[in-house]
């Protein structure tokens, strides 16, 4: 939680431009292609990849240090004790590495997003209800579900350094599966920036600790206490008093 | 009927009072939709349900309207195994279960205050001690027309519990008890966890001997017999009546254990008062709705806490010296102390039908300090026990039983001496425990074997080379060589 806040407060000190405000006003059916290019490159201009690398891990660490706290145990107590800095260092390197190169696609997805939507508020309410779509469908389930998956670390030498890099590398992939949609949502919150990646690492969170289950369509972690709370309403008053309580 | 809950055995033989109230309710329960969260089938599916599975064993049929989601995402799937939770959630099921029985055999005419046996299947000095109650294998009802539901059940193992070769399961004993934690990877209740224990649980010894054991023992799996039993799974287990008389036992010894002088009980707030991401629940006795609880309340004092007639007999504690009074379990430290790994094999393991053979390396250092430690004293004594740890047992067999060795003889084939044994194990749910969609996310079984006097006897022979110790490891499960039982590691680790 330390190092989540820590980079919490560090992406706030960037001056990066999280709702791709080139397009603002316009949308793709609108835009011709010259245009679309000139913002592309100017989105860049504004930000320079460096920054956006930096800002990407800033959101990264903040949002996804609490989520791999577990495996990152597992790394550790499967480790000499001499080696658990490095074999740490080697399974965030492999999971973060994993997120960082899909950082690009990922741009490039907000950014097609936020010319299909047209206006930012219109793009955050497009990327929540894609983020809320996504958490129902059978295959984000089916992703979480590997993220939970344990590997072998070795103890001695390069094999040790290699499990860790691919543990982490695995899990980083199956946590990307599964947690892309949601990441989208922050990018397009301008004003309450921080506000929101804190409420999306609560529902991430909250994703992975309801644990594995059969891949289905289902209700998304996100809606399930309104949804629970409307049902209690209604149990209570065809019960007669009834508590459909925890 | 009695004030507390009784050995089983101790009931009288046969269709005494206690079977027949148990049979009738059950009787009852039987009869009432699954969607009745006082219905035989939710109870059980409060423990593991899997849809596919119920079908498959005709337990369900593919019209059966199941309670709403919304119901079921709170009780159902409940059961705790590899986890410090495994003694506090089944404690809690267990009393519940009690009162939902009790409040059945009260409607049906019968006495009030029907309390739940206990199976005291390792009370020496009862001859009759290791077989199933006979209520449980009569197959009707006094009346000799109704069926009886106690033994209308897939059992396919023991009726007499011993030591199962074919599956590679030792008698079942009391070592358990020796362990002096409550939490951790070492321990005598199982590893920190949260509810959902897909990342890191480790089986506790009790979970592992006698509970485990027992449940496969009697339920059976191939090869040893002809087909799996409701209790060697965990999504049937609940199923069988035996299976609460079963736990019923298993919680009586964690009572016996923690009336021990020197046992440290686990004493956080997450343990205590959790699990914080997904609360217990339980229905209520009369169906109206449900509730949660925590262990905190499955301790003296809760509302779930149980009273047993005996914590001696069958437990392995003895009776205290009339001068000195109850004892209290001293409360651990939160976080209590966790064995360090030193050393682990190199690849991961497939074992089908035959022994597989692999050496761990002790890193140097640590091998040299053990050695050096282990000299003249027992290991315990030199002030650090050494483990065996086998980590993330996978495999497509619904069960089955597992035995290492340390540096067994070259060419002993299957005739394995026991002194070099150690530690064996029944894998009870292993299928369940692999399943990626299961409540253990795929990491299978995870187990710790202490093996201080093993080793201890290997560096008095001569036969201890730290940077080579051979494990041979044998396994008994339905797979064979076409579905292999994988071992994603095999390490040592020392306090």
């Amino acid at each position: 939680m330390l190092v989540a806040g820590t980079a919490l407060a560090f992406s706030l000190t960037l001056d990066i431009d999280a709702d791709l405000p080139l397009l603002c006003g316009s949308v793709a059916a609108e835009l011709p292609l010259a245009a679309i290019h000139t913002s592309a490159r100017l989105l860049l201009a504004t930000n320079p990849p460096a920054s956006l690398a930096l800002a990407w891990l800033a959101m990264l660490l903040a949002m996804m240090t609490p989520l791999i706290a577990l495996p990152l145990s597992h790394v550790r107590a499967s480790s000499l004790a001499a080696r658990q800095w490095r074999a740490t260092a080697g399974f965030l390197l492999g999971y973060f590495g994993v997120w960082m190169c899909a950082g690009i696609p990922m741009l490039a997805a907000a950014f097609a997003l936020r010319l299909l939507a047209g206006s930012v508020p219109a793009t955050f309410l497009a990327a929540s209800l894609l983020a809320l779509v996504w958490s129902a469908n059978p295959l984000h389930k089916a992703a979480q579900n590997r993220s939970h998956r344990l590997r072998r670390i070795g103890l001695f030498g390069l094999a040790a350094d290699r499990d860790c890099i691919i543990f982490g590398a695995a899990l980083g992939g199956w946590c990307l599966a599964s947690c892309w949609a949601w990441m989208l949502v922050p990018l397009f919150a301008p004003t309450a920036h921080v506000a929101v990646m804190v409420a999306v690492a609560s529902i991430v969170m909250a994703e992975r600790l309801r644990g594995p289950g059969p891949p289905r369509w289902r209700v998304p972690v996100v809606l399930s206490p309104p949804l629970d709370w409307l049902r209690g309403l209604w149990i209570q008053g065809g019960r007669d008093g009834a508590r459909a309580i925890v | 009927m009695a004030s507390k809950r009784q050995d089983a055995w101790k009931l009288g033989p046969g269709w005494n009072d206690t079977f027949l109230w148990y049979a009738k309710a059950i009787i009852e329960l039987k009869k009432r939709d699954i969607t009745d969260r006082n219905s035989w089938l939710y109870l059980a599916a409060m423990h593991q349900f899997d849809r596919d599975l119920w079908i498959q064993l005709g337990i369900i049929d593919r019209n059966t309207a199941l309670p709403a989601a919304a119901d079921t995402k709170n009780t159902w799937n409940q059961c705790q195994h590899s986890s410090f939770y495994f003694l506090p959630w089944h404690r809690g099921y267990l009393a519940r279960f009690e009162e939902i029985i009790a409040a059945t055999i009260v409607a049906l005419g019968g006495p009030a205050g029907w309390k739940l046996p206990y199976w005291n299947y390792l009370n020496a000095t009862d001859p009759n001690a290791r077989k199933i109650p006979e209520a449980f294998l009569l197959r009707f009802l006094p009346d000799n027309k109704t069926r009886n539901p106690l033994e209308d059940v897939p059992r396919f193992g023991q009726k007499v519990l011993a030591a199962e070769p074919r599956l590679r399961i030792p008698d079942i004993d009391l070592s358990a008890m020796r362990e002096p934690d409550f939490s951790g990877s070492v321990s005598f209740g199982g590893s920190k966890t949260l509810f959902s224990n897909p990342d890191i649980g480790v089986r506790g010894q009790l979970e592992n001997v006698p509970h485990g054991s027992v449940h496969v023992l009697v339920g059976g799996t191939p090869p040893a017999n002809s087909d799996v039993g409701f209790l060697s799974r965990f999504e049937t287990a609940g199923l069988d009546p035996l299976f609460w008389l079963h736990h019923c036992n298993i919680d009586r010894l964690w009572a016996a254990w923690m009336s021990k002088p020197g046992v440290r009980m686990e004493a956080g707030r997450q343990w205590l008062d959790g699990p914080s991401d997904r609360a217990f629940a339980l229905p209520k006795a009369n169906g109206s709705g449900l509730e949660k609880f925590t262990a905190r309340d499955t301790l003296a004092g809760g509302k779930l806490h149980p009273d047993y007639d005996d914590l001696h007999a069958g437990t392995g504690v003895p009776i205290p010296p009339a001068s000195v009074g109850a004892v209290v379990a001293a409360l651990g430290p939160v976080a209590m102390a966790e064995p360090k790994v030193i050393g682990a094999n190199s690849e991961k393991m497939t074992i089908g039908d035959n022994p597989i053979e692999t050496v761990v390396k002790i890193a140097p250092q640590e091998g040299a300090n053990m050695a050096a430690a282990m000299g003249a004293r027992a290991p315990a004594a030199a002030g650090g026990r050494i483990f065996l740890k086998l980590e993330n047992i996978r495999g497509a067999s619904a069960a089955g039983g597992l035995q290492a060795y340390v540096n067994p003889p070259a060419g002993a084939g299957d005739d394995l001496p026991e002194n070099r044994v150690a530690g064996s194990a029944a894998l009870f749910g292993l299928a369940s425990a692999s399943k990626v969609d299961g409540q253990h996310g795929g990491n299978g079984i995870t187990l710790i074997f202490d093996i201080s006097d093993l080793a201890q006897r290997l560096v008095a022979a001569g036969d201890f080379n730290p940077a080579r110790l051979r494990i041979k490891i044998v396994a008994a499960h339905a797979g064979g060589n076409a579905d292999p039982i994988t071992i994603d590691r095999v390490s040592v680790l020392r306090d």
